[in-house]
């Protein structure tokens, strides 16, 4: 596995196999990197408020990843660091990505469970060591075309990444950790709830049994950065099955 | 061989400070119900990124066991699984508890309901789990019993000794007074098969008591031959008094 310059040496790195396989790190990058994720994240969201849409049912305010935004977030958008987190959760490197930044104000309600396994959909002639969805000229989630002459192409979600900064008011008892689930309603079975510590990171392969939410946050914010890692439908349907949500076009 | 140790509420306060400071001695079966512990066991790897993909940093790391020890079924395959992995069981510490506190008394706002299963799990699932252990394991080794120095902790509180009145905590205070009694009833009827039974009455840790004293006076216990005693642990009380 090749590492990443920018990790700090002293992170500490652990999987996790129930409720589902997970990777937790802390202390992930140098400080100086660290640093500047922050300061972007804080620039963008700062600058840009009026970009953080609120997520449909969902309290958080989320500003979706573009490849001209992405530099600004090295290396977490970059392909050595997408292929990094495929190796660790062995799946096959993709260029396909997506991302966001979320801001969740304090007092949220939590989130519904969910597990990410859905497909998503791509320019089928875009090329490049990363690869975005193109959200203006087709539906990420359908597939349906907004644009004459647009290809779409089906990929599937396969590993999510939160990656947790900012939040340094954040104490036990504040809420907003990720709360990751055995079943798809969070009163079944195990759970455990992942804090949004700075500079930490939860890592997941998405499945069927990937189930996950927020949980509601009524002592701080929490702020996190979202990468998506995508495969295509055939080694998905390899490893899961058919077992991956098709959303219906509106 | 090391000796094995089974260590019910791993993933709380105490029961993670009991793993981690037993782990370098014991072999540790660490039982949760709903929270995986923090610790690195089976179910929690450390990862080497120079290294092997996925690499554990010890070999003795806790043997982490689900398990929900208000139902019996639970209770007898968390013992079968204990065993079936380390072939014996030399010490078991109750350290699961039900901590809420239900109101007073005569205002009778507490939920019957809830007020039973915090008598389950704080006074009939620790002795339950004794039971089994000793059906399927102790009943018939009395040597290897005195050899081991096997014993039973149950992890009571100071509030089992005391009444501290205006906070609500009767039925809480209840089912530790009664764990204490069964305990004692407990290590009166393991005697003959020389294994030992106490329990061990902390403050409220780590706020009027360290966490670490109490894991201090667990081990001292363990370590001993004393039996159906109950053990008070404060601030100001002796370290060394068994």
């Amino acid at each position: 596995m090749k590492r990443i310059a920018e990790l700090n040496p002293k992170g500490e790195w652990c999987v996790y196999q129930r409720p589902f396989r997970h990777i937790r790190a802390e202390r992930v990058f140098r400080t100086d990197v660290y640093q500047r994720l922050e300061s972007a994240f804080l620039s963008l969201k700062n600058a840009d408020e009026a970009e953080f849409r609120q997520g449909t049912g969902y309290d958080a305010l989320i500003l979706a990843m573009r490849q001209n935004l992405a530099s600004g977030f090295a290396p977490l958008f970059e392909r050595r660091w997408t292929d990094f987190l495929a190796g660790l959760v062995d799946l096959p490197q993709s260029a396909q990505i997506d991302g966001a930044l979320h801001h969740i104000p304090a007092g949220s309600r939590s989130g519904w469970v969910h597990n990410d396994f859905c497909s998503g959909w791509f320019n089928a002639k875009s090329k490049g060591d990363t690869i975005f969805p193109d959200r203006g000229k087709c539906d990420y989630f359908t597939g349906t075309p907004k644009a004459p002459g647009f290809q779409p192409k089906e990929f599937v979600r396969a590993a999510t990444m939160i990656f947790y900064l900012h939040n340094d008011d954040w104490k036990q008892g504040c809420g907003g950790e990720t709360g990751l689930y055995e079943a798809s309603h969070a009163g079944a079975g195990e759970m455990c709830a992942v804090p949004p510590v700075n500079n930490s990171l939860l890592l997941f392969e998405c499945s069927p049994h990937s189930y996950h939410s927020l949980i509601a946050n009524p002592g701080s914010h929490r702020n996190s950065i979202i990468l998506w890692l995508h495969s295509s439908v055939e080694n998905t349907e390899a490893r899961w099955g058919k077992a991956f949500q098709r959303h219906k076009p509106k | 061989m090391m000796p094995v140790c089974l260590i019910t509420g791993s993933a709380g306060k105490l029961g993670s400070a009991l793993c981690r400071a037993l782990t370098p001695t014991h072999q540790i079966a660490a039982v949760y119900r709903k929270k995986l512990p923090g610790f690195p066991s089976q179910l929690r790897g450390v990862i080497d990124l120079d290294g092997p993909r996925e690499a554990r940093k010890a070999a003795n790391v806790p043997f982490c066991v689900q398990g929900d020890l208000t139902r019996p079924e639970d209770v007898r395959r968390i013992v079968e699984v204990v065993l079936a992995r380390f072939g014996q069981i030399d010490v078991i510490i109750a350290s699961a508890a039900d901590t809420r506190y239900h109101g007073k008394l005569l205002e009778l706002s507490f939920d019957s309901a809830k007020v039973e299963a915090q008598l389950i799990t704080n006074c009939v699932a620790p002795l339950q789990l004794a039971s089994a252990v000793f059906q399927k394991s102790w009943k018939d080794q009395r040597a290897a019993n005195r050899e081991f120095n096997r014993c039973v902790v149950n992890v009571s509180s100071i509030s089992g000794l005391h009444v501290f009145p205006g906070n609500g905590q009767a039925f809480y205070s209840a089912s530790k007074a009664a764990l204490n009694f069964l305990t004692r009833h407990l290590a009166s009827e393991l005697t003959s098969y020389c294994v030992r039974a106490n329990s061990v009455c902390p403050s409220r840790f780590p706020d009027s008591v360290s966490t670490e004293k109490v894991v201090t006076r667990i081990l001292d216990v363990i370590a001993s031959r004393v039996t159906g005693q109950v053990l008070e642990v404060t601030r100001d009380s002796e370290q060394a008094s068994i």
